[in-house]
């Protein structure tokens, strides 16, 4: 706009100047022509009518000339201060690596060479105060990753909510939990409780909103009434039908007013499902036994009441008497087998090879000088299911045990594996030792180096489902035998996620979001500064929509509170209903084979509108990506009615002395890198990065509020295009 | 009762015991060839009773058969190891315990 500004108040100047002479030449011309005599005005006007075609021309060039002159100073002067008037402001407000182009004149060349000379400078001081920063904010990240290593690394899920139920923080677990994943995206549309997370989204769309309410209240009781437990715990279901069991626990201020609430989630589908198959298995017990016990009482009293049956009745009664028997032992039989591979007691056994347990073994028995152990028949490739500790510690009390009864130090040791049984051989050569003893040691604490530890053998033994016995050998050797559990072998070792400090970012927080107010129809009021943006990008079949090109992929990420959050992103590919046109083929490059499996556009827009809900939408080119939401939502009743920002026409606002407003040049002109062009979601994390660095330009501008900024936009030269 | 009741029936001498210690104290005076043995027994188990009997060279002779309700695999092993020649697990079928105490008295000689 100030260009054209610019080139209309040239031309007045232009017209100005040219008037002013021409004013000056007519008065010139009217005095000297009364101050001529008739005589001479008759031979002026003979002279000019004979040579008029030289006036004319000396007029027209002399006209010519100076207009020739105005441009020559319009362009070397002019214009060049205007473009560094505005690349000076890009310089200090967004992109400080941004250079002036030595063009114009010898004296505009100077003047940009020196803003340049100072832009250096102030790109130096820039970063010398941005190292400062960063080494001062280096212990706080430090902290802050303890802090959020160990959100992360809780087996909970972890959601901190403002008193509205905004989330202002959570864990990884928190979003394993809440957010349906893969193919029940799809049903989520339609379900409540599926929702998405994300920082400054509502709580509600992924719990119950009356279920909360009810939490909030009991929590809201206990406080008021002093009781020292003040979390309220509830069950719920969250993602792909899982059972949660809910704790709310309130965050209170110094004046114990609410601040905020935490949920901390725990996945119990498993223990309940164990629980239930448990539950129905006794049932069938309870079931099959009744009707056992019926039969058979009722064939016993038959035989007592009446003792003159014929042989062959009683025959018949004492085959049923032994069917019924038979039944109740199989079911017997049946419910312990089943409940064995059921119901698993929490334990600290896991599965270690049978070679890294003896050798865990033989190093604690490191501290014993004088007691050997030398492995013998150790099955390499055998896995026992133990806890490591424990049974290591119960094996040395033995053997120290062993050692002081009967007088032996050296041990040989075997672990065989065979099935699901795991046997463990201790032997030596002496005579072998009673049960009774063994007995007497298994109700002793274990005592190691002087210090008795929280269990007994006999303790251990029974964490183990282990039986131990002696076996007195031939030829004068004994032993000890130990039945373990063995284990499948491990294929895949699961290490746990290492933990690395400083770059572990895997939680999501933005605590100034406690002060953020609800959405309100008043958002045009509101800062930009704090409003949430959905960023986003098509990629298409072709660049008609009006003609039925449609979307073939949709990415978006969020901005909250000033923070583009990377990994609160949408990506999605469409299935369309028409054909993939070549050209677009070659600019996106998704070819028609990948989007067979797809879901259609009603679905994903769908997902999409939940995504984007209470946000104002923002795209580069927004008129053509809304056009497409409304031609292909249509069909599914889906309507975009959140406000839109278009980085192209902000930075046409901002920036209208620059030819280019495409999304490369953009991003180059405010120092933004951008990672997968022409993928939905690369596109709209390029646009997001571009959005953050416009919006300075417009505060400089005195543009702060989403409706100054689409008042602004509306009137840029660039709004009259129309898809 | 229904096992002396069977094994009478079936022309065998019998002894009963209610416990580990008069078990070891009938075996001591009556020299039975065969015992069965119940694991789950009062103060001394059906265990120690098959290591005691084993420990003493004079009653090699005496055949055991656990009789368990106490079905894993490890009390099995246990019990073989710990001298038993047979074992069998509750409930059973009468025929199968008497052609087992056949076949080891047979064995004997």
């Amino acid at each position: 706009m100030p260009r054209l500004r610019r080139n209309r108040s040239f031309l007045g100047f232009v017209l100005v100047t040219a008037f002013f002479f021409a004013g000056v030449a007519v008065s010139f011309a009217l005095m000297l022509w009364h101050a001529l005599a008739p005589a001479e005005q008759e031979l002026v006007l003979g002279l000019m009518g004979r040579h008029a075609s030289y006036l004319f021309g000396a007029g027209v060039l002399l006209l010519a000339g100076l207009g020739f002159a105005l441009d020559w100073v319009f362009r070397l002067y002019v214009l060049p201060l205007d473009r560094i008037t505005e690349e000076t402001a890009l310089i200090y407000r967004s992109n400080p690596s941004h250079r002036l182009a030595l063009e114009g004149s010898p004296d505009v060349m100077r003047l940009s060479a020196v803003i340049n000379q100072a832009a250096e400078r102030f790109e130096e001081l820039n970063r010398s105060v941005a190292e400062r920063i960063a080494e001062s904010n280096f212990r706080l990240e430090q902290e802050k990753s303890i802090f959020s290593t160990v959100l992360a690394e809780l087996p909970e899920g972890i959601v901190i909510c403002s008193p509205e139920g905004r989330i202002t923080l959570y864990n990884e677990r928190a979003r394993e939990l809440l957010e349906n994943t893969g193919a029940d995206r799809g049903r989520s549309v339609l379900s409540p409780g599926g929702g998405w997370i994300g920082l400054g989204r509502s709580i509600f769309g992924l719990v119950a909103k009356p279920l909360l309410a009810h939490a909030l209240d009991d929590v809201d009781e206990r406080l008021r009434s002093g009781r020292a437990d003040v979390v309220s715990s509830f069950a719920m279901l969250g993602a792909n039908d899982r059972i949660l069991q809910a704790a709310m626990v309130p965050i209170l201020s110094p004046r114990r007013e609410l601040s905020a609430f935490g949920l901390i989630l725990s996945d119990v589908s498993g223990p309940t499902a164990a629980f239930q198959r448990a539950e129905e298995m006794f049932h069938t017990y309870a079931r099959v036994m009744r009707s056992a016990l019926a039969g058979i009482r009722s064939a016993v009293e038959l035989i007592l009441d009446y003792p003159h049956l014929s042989a062959d009745k009683q025959d018949q009664l004492y085959r049923l008497i032994q069917r019924e028997t038979l039944n109740a032992g199989e079911a017997t039989d049946r419910l312990t087998q089943a409940y064995a591979a059921t119901v698993r007691p929490p334990t600290f056994r896991r599965s270690i090879r049978a070679a890294d347990f003896i050798d865990a073994v033989r190093k604690r028995l490191g501290d014993h000088p004088g007691l050997a152990l030398e492995p013998a028949g150790v099955d390499e490739s055998g896995w026992v299911r133990v806890d490591p500790y424990a049974l290591a510690v119960g094996v040395e009390f033995i053997l120290m045990r062993v050692e002081a009864e009967i007088g032996v130090e050296a041990f040989r040791c075997g672990l065989a594996v065979r099935d699901r049984a795991a046997e463990l051989t201790l032997a030596w050569s002496g005579p072998p030792l009673r049960l009774e003893t063994l007995r007497r040691w298994e109700k002793e604490p274990v005592v190691i180096a002087g210090e008795p530890l929280q269990w007994t053998l006999k303790e251990i033994l029974d964490q183990h489902k282990a039986e131990i016995w002696p076996h007195a050998g031939g030829d004068g050797d004994s032993c000890l035998r130990l039945r373990l559990e063995a284990a499948e072998p491990m294929a895949v070792m699961i290490p746990r996620r290492q933990t690395i400090l400083a770059t572990a970012r895997p939680v999501y927080y933005d605590f100034d979001l406690f002060g953020q107010p609800g959405q309100s129809p008043e958002l045009d009021h509101r800062p930009l500064a704090e409003l949430a943006f959905t960023v986003f990008d098509t990629e298409t079949t072709g660049l008609n929509p009006r003609e039925g090109d449609e979307i073939v992929a949709l990415g978006a990420v969020r901005i909250v509170n000033g923070r583009l959050l990377e990994t609160e992103c949408f990506d999605q590919l469409v299935r369309p209903q028409g054909r993939l046109r070549a050209e677009s083929i070659r600019v996106h490059g998704i070819q028609p084979e990948m989007l067979a499996d797809q879901p259609g556009a009603g679905q994903v827009l769908g997902q999409f509108q939940r995504f984007a809900e209470g946000t104002i939408l923002v795209a580069h080119n927004a008129a053509f990506d809304m056009r497409l939401l409304q031609i292909q939502g249509e069909p599914d009743g889906i309507r975009f009615d959140n406000p839109v920002l278009d980085t192209m026409l902000i930075s046409t606002v901002v920036h209208p002395a620059q030819s280019s407003h495409d999304l490369e040049a953009i991003a180059e002109r405010l120092g933004v890198v951008v990672m997968g062009r022409h993928t939905a979601l690369g596109d709209a994390m390029a646009a997001a990065e571009i959005f953050l660095k416009l919006l300075p330009l417009l505060a400089a501008m005195g543009i702060s509020t989403l409706g100054e900024a689409r008042r602004a936009s509306q009137n840029s030269y660039y709004a009259r295009l129309k898809y | 009762m229904a096992l002396q009741f069977l094994m009478e029936q079936n022309g065998y001498e019998t002894i009963v015991a209610f416990s580990g210690e008069e078990a070891m104290e009938a075996v001591a005076r009556h020299r039975p060839d065969l015992i069965l043995l119940d694991i789950m027994l009062p103060v001394v188990d059906g265990f120690e009773v098959c290591q005691r009997v084993r420990e003493n060279p004079e009653w090699s002779h005496v055949r055991i058969v656990l009789v368990t309700a106490l079905g894993g695999e490890a009390h099995v092993t246990k019990g073989l190891d710990l001298g038993a020649d047979a074992y069998i697990i509750k409930p059973f079928a009468n025929a199968d315990l008497l052609a087992k105490v056949n076949e080891l008295l047979e064995c004997r000689g």
